[in-house]
């Protein structure tokens, strides 16, 4: 108790230096810490910096990725449209025919059309057909058939502006066309896909029977009900060069063939593009029923000759 | 007399306690609080910025991937030949069409 008494005071001063010693280590060691700290503050706040400009930088990549792959999908839109504005811009032509046929049927009009019709092609001499109609600015319908050593008559007729149609791929009316409706259903069908092949494309659902109609005999009417059932019309024709069937045929024979069976106000002319004759008979023929007021069309299944 | 000078040096110390502890070990202490919850502040937000890059950067190769097949499909309908075919088909078709509206207007 004395000693308490003797030391006390000394013994509070000695612990009190002993406190100030202590907080004077600590400050030192918390300064320290405080710059290591703050170094290592700055060091990541620049790391976070330069993650912020990264991300920013993505974040534009993005943005203009986006906006790219939006041009694409427009793009793909397009592509993937252009059997639909096909289909669009077919049906209009029909429309826009049979509104005018309607017109001329009902003497309205004074115009009168006609239907230029080239079968069994192509060939190689297709091509001095395309170079009357082009230099006279015709379009014809070209009734094809399945020949893939041609395919640049075919590019050269979808080309300058006519029309391709079905004339079955083989045309083998005396080696089993008309065996059965099947058969040439099936001979239609293949052309159909010869051409979407080549180029993508349907012909423009317009069926010719090879020899006509009238060639399937008792088979006709199912042959026309399958045909009328996938979409298709067919057509004959109103007049012809007697190309195929008149051994002694001259182009003045041709020529007046063609103009005399063709004297009604819608007209369907039908031709061979293997035909010598109606080649030469053609720029007459031309000349005269643009005299008679006849307009030059393609063919599209609306038209009222379907059937005939 | 020696009391007094003992009571004398006493009251130095306290003050220069006081002092220290003022002066030193307390703005010490704060400094030291603060910077670590600086640090603490700046690591969350490296952090969030590492997540949202990790989010552009996942956004990025998706997109890149979805390009890349939308321009092969593109490539594909270019290659197509048919697309040429289609496109001169409907141009024929419409022209075809204009033809056919001025006969009947006239």
């Amino acid at each position: 108790m004395s000693f308490f008494k003797r030391h006390g005071l000394r013994l509070v001063s000695g612990l009190l230096l002993v406190g100030i010693l202590a907080m004077v280590a600590f400050s030192l060691s918390w300064k320290n810490n405080v710059k290591h700290l703050n170094t290592k503050v700055s060091s990541v706040s620049k790391e976070q910096t330069s993650i912020t400009l990264q991300k920013d930088s993505i974040e534009s990549i993005v943005v203009s990725l986006t906006d790219s792959v939006g041009v694409l999908d427009s793009v793909t839109d397009y592509y993937e449209s252009l059997d639909f504005q096909l289909e669009i811009a077919r049906s209009q032509y029909g429309k826009a025919i049979y509104a005018l046929e309607e017109e001329i049927l009902a003497g309205d009009n004074p115009t009168k059309i006609m239907y230029l019709t080239l079968d069994d092609g192509p060939y190689d001499r297709t091509h001095d057909f395309l170079d009357i109609l082009d230099s006279c600015s015709i379009n014809a319908t070209f009734f094809v058939l399945g020949k893939p050593k041609m395919k640049a008559v075919y590019e050269r007729i979808l080309r300058e502006g006519h029309l391709l149609a079905n004339h079955t791929y083989s045309h083998r009316i005396r080696t089993g066309l008309y065996r059965s409706t099947s058969s040439f259903i099936e001979d239609v069908e293949k052309l159909d896909r010869f051409i979407c092949d080549e180029f993508g494309l349907p012909t423009n659902n317009v069926v010719r029977f090879p020899g006509g109609s009238y060639q399937a005999f008792s088979l006709r009417r199912p042959i026309i009900d399958s045909l009328h059932s996938m979409g298709y019309q067919y057509v004959d024709w109103t007049g012809s060069t007697h190309d195929s069937s008149d051994s002694c045929l001259t182009a003045d024979s041709a020529f007046f063939n063609a103009t005399l069976d063709c004297d009604h106000d819608i007209d369907v002319l039908l031709m061979h593009d293997f035909s010598k004759i109606s080649l030469a008979a053609l720029p007459r023929i031309i000349t005269n029923f643009r005299e008679r007021n006849y307009t030059f069309f393609p063919l599209v299944k609306e038209s009222h000759v379907m059937g005939r | 007399m020696k009391s007094y000078k003992h009571a004398i040096l006493f009251i130095g110390i306290i003050i220069a306690s006081l002092v220290v502890y003022a002066q030193l070990f307390m703005p010490n202490k704060k400094a030291f609080e603060k910077a670590k919850s600086n640090q603490e502040k700046i690591s969350q937000q490296k952090s969030l910025a590492k997540d949202s890059l990790s989010i552009e950067q996942s956004n990025l190769d998706s997109l890149t991937a979805v390009r890349e097949l939308k321009t092969q499909r593109v490539e594909e309908f270019k290659a197509d030949t048919g697309l040429y075919w289609l496109i001169q088909e409907i141009d024929k078709y419409d022209r075809l069409a204009q033809r056919v509206k001025d006969l009947q207007l006239q």
